[in-house]
């Protein structure tokens, strides 16, 4: 597909990384010639130095042959701008990223009057994700498949979780519940771990189950799961906009720590039931005082993720509670990973994920196959869930017959509402849902999984 | 520096020239002429290129440094190997030689040391003609067009070939770009070709003289260059040198986005015509007013010839220039400075990075007048980056550095002004022949062993835009970091 991208930010070169990989062609529109250049010594894109909203810029990007048209720049107006001008001049398909509380509520009429084909907001997709992390606490990382009735949910092994120690044949064995331990990341490294693959402690396991398991498995090893229900937050921006919306809206009890008078008295007007406090969120002393210790949960939302990652490892190491920081530089993955908090969300990974499943869903035929894509540990783990359509190879035959490729498994096959961990003696059939781990990259349909 | 990455690249080029030098074998086993030299060659790229091809590292990317430092080895070496079949044919036994004629085919220059081109055995000049072509628009990009890469890869190794003071992709994928140009590339070659043959002149001939009018280079097949073919086939060559000049942007706006208001907006194509449309009516006036000529329609064709087969540094003569007057000698020593467009397969400064220097003196001045005034330099409607201005300038001071030096040095041989200088800003430039004891009816062949070196190097040099070069002789260049 040739595809153009509006922002070479963070979001707009990852995003680009991902689509050229998957061999779409790709141009970049920035206004800054130093990003363009910055990003062309690793990727091969046509870069177009110039203002998005600009006609003459999106011909010279190639406008009247793209297939789609995606802008990720900081500023919503402009991304909204430049889908309603693109979409002037050619009949492409336009993706534009709106972050704005404000905005975000008339998404509606910009799908419809605008004619923007998807409308991505990746602050309230974060907020949804610290929202479901917040009842279950002891997950550091979850997601849904299949319209909400499998889960995906990572954990970080401790010494005296049940399964620390034991073969996954043993786990498996020992539980009641349905459940796949599907992925394992050890000290940097990334595992598709097979039966006889020991868990250890330090571990990050990635599982995969049906809803009403978790609960059961998470009980059987004494993993404490209670939600949280005293919340809170430093820095007020659109994340926590959203996550309290969420939060309140379930009676949950939120107390939000903004600098800037201004935006708390917005906030207070429009959640008159969360504690609004105006004051440093990163000054320790200030933290204690407002009761960091008695908090369930503390969820850093602030601009800076120097700051979030600082007042994130300090909450852990004073108070025992659930910590949530966002983060936005994607780099700075690794160092999270060795530090001790709970979880961490990356909003700009989350966007460009988003798209990405869109774009390969378009790739494989209008969106029929490609249900879901998601991806783990740093990028080196992608699960796809995929929907078996008649035309598609390797149905009605046993897996152990089906010739996968390596590095990957099928982690469950959802037919009719009733969930399946495969076997090898388990086969595909038309309509069937099918989640897949895999350490590959690009999977888009069930053509892709075989050798 | 990761030398296996540079390694796969070399290797990779050496086995595509393994592969291209099948043409002249079959040719040569196709008339009966001895198929050795050429088996030996090939055998010569296999045995090297092989080994390298295969000790590719696994996800390395090419960087920057990685790109320009393996552009230039490629060069230096496909020289090498491409001599081998002269050396070996017993053509051009003396290596130094044999290396100067090869170079000057790949970097499509078209000096030669050859005294009696007619003498030789037809494969070989089949083979010197298409070097040129290989060189014309590049053997990395050529490989690009042929082996998928990674990213940056493609881009690292395309900008240290590609000509010109910026390089400007014409679609989103590097690969898809290489494969346009040489589409486009190979179209008009074929053309070339049988325009020259419906004009009559032999097979052989059009064949050679086409791919070395599209690669720009200069090899002729007859001792007195082009001078026995019609004026209706040296019309035609003109006619093509030209075309081949032209930055093959024009080509893609014109045939592939149908854009024709912008192509031939072009400004480098403009100030490229005009510029080599007035040198044309000066030096046809001037041939006339000296009583060279009488006939005026004959110092044009001649001077439109010359003036097309200078400037877009193809080298094809059909008369000695040398007894042409002093001001026509001028105005071609400046069309060989000046050069073809950038992103052609003409060799010079290149009219793009002259113009945006004149442009950014004509800036200096107005900022003399008003010093609190902001100018923007443009091009084509857009404005330049500001790095590209200042590295065109720089580029034009080692330009003109490199360029005396290399005429420091070849005076050492005492062949006189004339003889020394144009040697120097003909190879330099990748033109072919200059004036005096290397003019258009003579060759290089009166040089010492020592001269001829450094004009081998200088016409790598230019044709590889001076840094690609240099740089291998930095110590920098060589460390891991």
């Amino acid at each position: 597909m040739n595809i153009i991208i509006m922002g070479c930010g963070k979001v707009g070169s990852e995003l680009a990384a991902t689509l050229i990989n998957d061999g779409n062609s790709v141009a970049i529109i920035d206004k800054s010639q130093k990003a363009l250049d910055a990003v062309s010594e690793e990727l091969d894109f046509l870069s177009v130095c110039g203002d998005g909203a600009d006609i003459k810029v999106l011909r010279e990007a190639g406008i009247e042959a793209a297939d789609l048209f995606i802008s990720v720049s900081p500023s919503d107006e402009l991304n909204l701008l430049s889908c309603l001008i693109a979409k002037q001049v050619s009949e492409v398909e336009t993706i534009a990223r709106v972050r704005n509380p404000v905005y975000y509520h008339e998404s509606g009429v910009f799908i419809d009057r605008l004619g923007v084909s998807k409308i991505i907001n990746p602050e309230l997709q974060a907020a949804k994700d610290i929202y479901t992390l917040l009842q279950y606490p002891a997950l550091s990382r979850v997601d849904s498949f299949a319209e909400g009735k499998v889960l995906i949910f990572t954990l970080h092994c401790r010494g005296e979780y049940g399964f620390a120690g034991r073969s996954l044949m043993e786990v498996r064995k020992s539980t009641k519940s349905k459940i796949l331990a599907c992925a394992v990341y050890r000290k940097g490294s990334v595992f598709i771990p097979g039966g006889s693959f020991v868990i250890e402690p330090d571990d990050e396991v990635t599982f995969v189950t049906q809803r009403s398991d978790m609960q059961v498995f998470l009980g059987e090893h004494n993993i404490n799961n209670i939600s949280a229900e005293d919340v809170l937050i430093t820095g007020g921006g659109a994340i926590c906009w959203y996550l309290t919306e969420l939060l309140l809206a379930r009676g949950r009890h939120v107390r939000i720590i903004e600098q800037n008078a201004e935006r708390c008295e917005q906030l207070s007007e429009q959640f008159p039931k969360a504690e609004v406090i105006h004051g440093d969120g990163t000054d320790r002393r200030f933290l204690m005082k407002q009761g960091l210790m008695n908090a369930d949960a503390f969820v850093a939302l602030t601009g800076i993720d120097e700051e979030n990652i600082v007042t994130a490892n300090y909450a852990k190491d004073h108070a025992h509670n659930k910590v949530i920081t966002k983060v936005n530089r994607t780099d700075l993955r690794d160092v999270i990973e060795s530090l001790d908090i709970d979880s961490a969300v990356f909003p700009k990974v989350i966007c460009s994920d988003v798209i990405a499943q869109y774009v390969r869903a378009r790739k494989s035929g209008a969106g029929k196959n490609l249900e879901a894509f998601f991806r783990y540990m740093g990028n080196r783990v992608e699960i796809t869930e995929l929907k078996a359509t008649a035309e598609d190879p390797g149905l009605n035959i046993p897996l152990k017959d089906m010739h996968l490729k390596k590095e990957l498994i099928l982690a469950c096959i959802m037919r009719d509402g009733s969930f399946t961990i495969p076997s090898g003696l388990s086969e595909i059939h038309a309509g069937d849902s099918v989640v897949i781990v895999t350490k590959l990259k690009g999977i888009a349909s069930l053509a892709d999984i075989l050798a | 520096m990761d030398l296996l990455v540079v390694g796969y690249v070399i290797g990779t080029a050496l086995m595509i020239e393994g592969a291209l030098m099948l043409i002249p074998l079959l040719f040569a086993a196709f008339i009966g002429e001895s198929v050795v030299p050429f088996l030996a060659a090939i055998g010569a790229s296999l045995v090297i290129g092989f080994p390298l091809y295969k000790a590719k590292p696994g996800t390395s990317n090419l960087l920057s440094k990685e790109g320009v430092v393996s552009t230039a080895l490629v060069w230096i070496i496909l020289s090498l190997t491409g001599m081998l079949p002269f050396i070996i044919s017993g053509a051009i036994p003396d290596p130094v030689d044999a290396f100067f004629e090869t170079v000057s085919g790949f970097t499509t220059t078209g000096s030669t040391i050859l005294i009696n081109v007619e003498i030789l055995p037809k494969s070989v000049l089949l083979w010197r003609s298409l070097m040129h072509w290989i060189g014309g628009m590049g053997i990395l990009v050529f490989m690009l067009a042929l082996i998928p890469l990674s990213g940056g890869t493609q881009m690292n190794l395309m900008k240290a070939e590609s000509p010109g003071p910026s390089i400007s992709k014409l679609v989103p994928r590097a690969q898809d770009t290489a494969k346009i140009l040489y589409g486009i590339y190979f179209a008009m070659t074929i053309a070339s070709i049988l325009v020259f043959r419906l004009l009559g002149m032999p097979l052989f001939d059009s064949v050679c003289i086409g791919l070395g009018a599209a690669g720009t280079g200069g090899f002729s097949v007859l001792n007195d260059g082009c001078a026995s073919y019609t004026t209706l086939q040296q019309a035609a060559i003109t006619i093509f040198v030209t075309l081949f000049g032209i930055n093959f942007n024009f080509y893609f706006l014109l045939l592939f986005k149908r854009d024709k208001k912008s192509a031939f907006k072009m400004e480098e194509v403009n100030w490229y015509l005009i510029i080599m449309l007035s040198s044309i009516i000066l030096m046809s006036v001037c041939l006339v007013v000296e009583g060279c000529y009488d006939s005026f329609f004959r110092a044009f064709h001649d001077s439109a010839f010359h003036a097309a087969s200078i400037m877009t540094t193809t080298g094809y003569v059909t008369t000695d220039l040398n007894v042409w007057p002093a001001f026509n000698k001028v105005i071609l020593i400046m069309l060989m400075v000046i050069g073809a467009c950038a992103g052609s397969t003409g060799g010079g400064l290149k009219v793009s990075r002259v113009m945006l220097t004149f442009k950014a003196f004509i800036r200096e001045c107005r900022k003399i007048l008003h010093p609190q005034q902001i100018i923007r330099v443009h091009m084509d409607g857009k404005t330049v980056d500001e790095n590209v201005i200042h590295s065109a300038g720089t580029y034009f001071f080692i330009y003109v550095l490199l360029t005396f030096a290399s005429i420091l040095l070849v005076s050492l041989d005492d062949l006189g002004w004339d003889t020394t200088i144009s040697a120097v800003i003909a190879t330099f430039n990748n033109i072919g022949p200059g004036f005096g004891l290397v003019g258009s009816m003579e060759n290089f062949s009166g040089l010492s062993h020592f001269s001829k070196l450094i004009l081998s190097a200088d016409m790598l040099i230019g044709r590889l835009e001076i840094f690609p070069i240099m740089l291998l002789f930095s110590r920098r260049t060589w460390h891991k970091f």
